[in-house]
């Protein structure tokens, strides 16, 4: 166990350094390079081992209580964020806009309780593998949106113009971002499926207005309402990318927001 | 007034799905406050999508132009009366069923929809016991839970079930739950009249120490206070135990200011009739759920996913991913 935690301790001051690479290389106004990579790629094998450690222990997935949430997040958004950068060069800078969110998670992750956690008998079932798994894609690709179009938002001032000068101009921004949030709005529809199916599975019900269901609906309709302003009002992209910002706010809070007040990712229904 | 050709038009615009979606969002959060029950909050909203659906299906160039999206948009029109129907048509409730005696159709406690008509009188089943393991700390493991019921082709048949598998009966879906404990069977013999046999549920175990009930002599209002007290009670928060019967128990009744302890076979004559406790079993407490529309709305769920996917994928293939998308537009394309 004390391995298992050194582990993670190791891979979060190596993403810290990540960061700090990346940070540095923003205010130069160059593209995050080898360095950067070797340090997110480094602290993600060992954040996996670590997360594989825990797995094996506990027997099941890290998702019952907050520091394990916090943890296989933070785990899927380097990678899918990790996957974006390294397939399209040209937006790498814009790891600077994402990287702050994620470093927050991982000094919150590193606050959040670790204690081991037992899995009740109505989540031993592959929906809920699904479920999550489409979560974690869901919240990557929406990060991933917020990355992009972001920067149009810090372009708005000077500094910013500056330091994302080399990247490309705001609608293809835009462009991306909608084809992030496109994705993301399929997962996220995929992840009510999974866990309306699971729910119904597990406790008789598909659907119960509990907090969680509540405000997971919240942000589908949101993504929904976005997809439509494009076309409806013709949003120009910081206006886009504030609703982007707004989506990835709640389905955020409704991640480890709703958890953290009623202590279950599911309350009162184990 | 307004030419129904406009009207149809401006129901069917993007405007009025934003304002939709928007009213829907602000009823959401209502919900989620606890100020207004669900289906008021969100039926008006909703009702107002439907339409807007079915007249931007009709008239909208955006949405006709794109056989997938027509189709995502149509899966999204189903889905939504699907609801409508789930919501006039499901039942919810709850039963507790003694062990060895056939449930009744008796619940307490449910809610249905205006059109759902009860057939849960005709289900015939009967609980045979249940095994639960616990781990340290009193974490409970998986129900297993023995019935004997009756099939639709009149066949007598017995199995299990558990946690995430329900025994279906007349569409109606019993889950057994963590909601059950000892009951108590006893005889109730009214001075001059005819003998009852029933049982009563002592509060849930292990949630309660000490399982308890109040409740009424039959055909009297006389209240009898009831509770178990366990030689060698099973739960045990130290280590790990199975759910099982005690070995040494007895039951205490207060009836009238009077208390007795009963055990199995033991008799209390009182003015006002004899009370005999049988014996102690279990009860189940299964949760009930009936909704004709689900398998559908799955199948919608998942139909519109599909044609979502197909859209975005014919879309986004009109221009790369690495070089076209994060490059200047060409005129006229987003
Ligand atoms: C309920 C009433 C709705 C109506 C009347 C409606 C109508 C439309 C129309 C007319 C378009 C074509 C836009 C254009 O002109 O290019 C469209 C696009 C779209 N709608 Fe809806 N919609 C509704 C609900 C939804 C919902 C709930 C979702 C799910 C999140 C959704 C997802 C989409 C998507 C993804 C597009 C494609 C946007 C694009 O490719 O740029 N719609 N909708």
């Amino acid at each position: 166990m004390e391995f298992e935690h050194g582990l993670l301790a190791l891979a979060s001051l190596i993403y810290g350094g990540a960061g700090g690479v990346i940070f540095v290389q923003a205010r130069r106004g160059t593209p995050p390079g080898w360095a950067a990579a070797a340090l997110v790629g480094g602290g993600w094998m060992i954040h996996t081992l670590s997360l594989w450690l825990r797995w094996g222990r506990l027997d099941h997935g890290p998702f019952l209580n907050l520091h394990e949430l916090l943890s296989s997040n933070v785990w899927s958004l380097v990678l899918i964020l990790g996957i974006l950068f390294w397939r399209l060069p040209t937006v790498r800078p814009a790891a600077a806009v994402a990287a702050p969110i994620v470093l927050v998670m991982i000094a919150w992750m590193l606050h959040a309780d670790p204690r081991d956690t037992h899995l009740p008998p109505t989540y031993d079932t592959p929906w809920l593998y699904l479920h999550v798994g489409f979560g974690k894609v869901f919240m990557g690709l929406t990060l991933a949106a917020v990355g992009v179009s972001g920067v149009v938002l810090v372009r708005w001032f000077a500094w910013g113009r500056r330091r994302f000068a080399t990247l490309p101009r705001d609608e293809a921004l835009d462009e991306l971002a909608y084809r992030c949030l496109a994705g993301a709005l399929l997962f996220d529809t995929l992840m009510l499926i999974a866990g309306a199916v699971w729910a119904q599975d597990a406790w008789g019900r598909w659907w119960n207005w509990d907090p969680l269901e509540v405000w997971t609906l919240m942000t589908w309709l949101l993504l929904a309402l976005t997809l439509h302003l494009r076309p409806a009002f013709n949003i120009s992209p910081p206006v886009h990318a504030m609703w982007i910002l707004l989506i990835f706010t709640s389905a955020f809070l409704t991640f480890f927001g709703v958890p953290f007040f009623s202590t279950r990712p599911h309350q009162g229904v184990v | 007034m307004i030419a129904p050709q406009r009207l149809w038009s401006g129901l069917g615009a993007l405007e009025t799905t934003v304002a939709g979606l928007a009213w829907l969002g602000g009823a959401l959060a209502a919900v989620a406050q606890g100020w207004i029950f669900p289906t008021a909050a969100l039926l008006p909203p909703m009702g107002l999508l439907v339409v807007n659906l079915a007249a931007a299906m009709a008239t909208r160039p955006g949405l006709r132009g794109s056989v997938p999206l027509l189709l995502f948009h149509a899966a999204l029109l189903f889905f939504l009366l699907l609801l409508g129907v789930s919501r006039l048509t499901y039942f919810k409730g709850q039963a507790e069923v003694t062990e060895g005696i056939p449930f009744d159709g008796t619940v307490i406690g449910s809610e249905s929809g205006p059109w759902h008509r009860n057939r849960l009188d005709r289900v015939e089943f009967a609980q045979q016991g249940f095994e639960i393991d616990y781990a340290l700390g009193l974490r409970r493991g998986e129900i297993r839970n023995r019935v004997r019921w009756r099939d639709e082709f009149g066949e007598a048949r017995e199995g299990g079930i558990d946690d995430d598998h329900p025994l279906v009966l007349e569409g109606y879906r019993f889950y057994p739950t963590a909601n059950k404990g000892f009951a108590a069977v006893l005889t109730w013999t009214p001075r001059g009249g005819v003998p009852t046999e029933g049982s009563v549920h002592l509060s849930s175990y292990p949630s309660h120490a000490v399982p308890s009930i109040d409740w009424t002599l039959p055909g009297s209002d006389i209240p009898a206070l009831t509770l178990l007290r366990m030689a060698d009670p099973p739960a045990d928060p130290e280590r790990p135990f199975s759910f099982r019967l005690p070995e040494k128990h007895e039951l205490v009744l207060t009836i009238g200011g009077e208390t007795r302890a009963l055990r199995p076979g033991e008799v209390w004559d009182r003015l006002e009739g004899r009370l005999e406790y049988q014996r102690l079993t279990t009860w189940m407490g299964y949760l009930i759920h009936y909704d004709p529309a689900k398998p559908w709305l799955i199948v919608a769920a998942f139909f519109a996913v599909g044609c979502l996917g197909w859209h975005f994928a014919r879309r986004f293939a009109r221009r790369d991913w690495t070089e076209d998308v994060t490059s200047p537009l060409p005129p006229g394309e987003g």
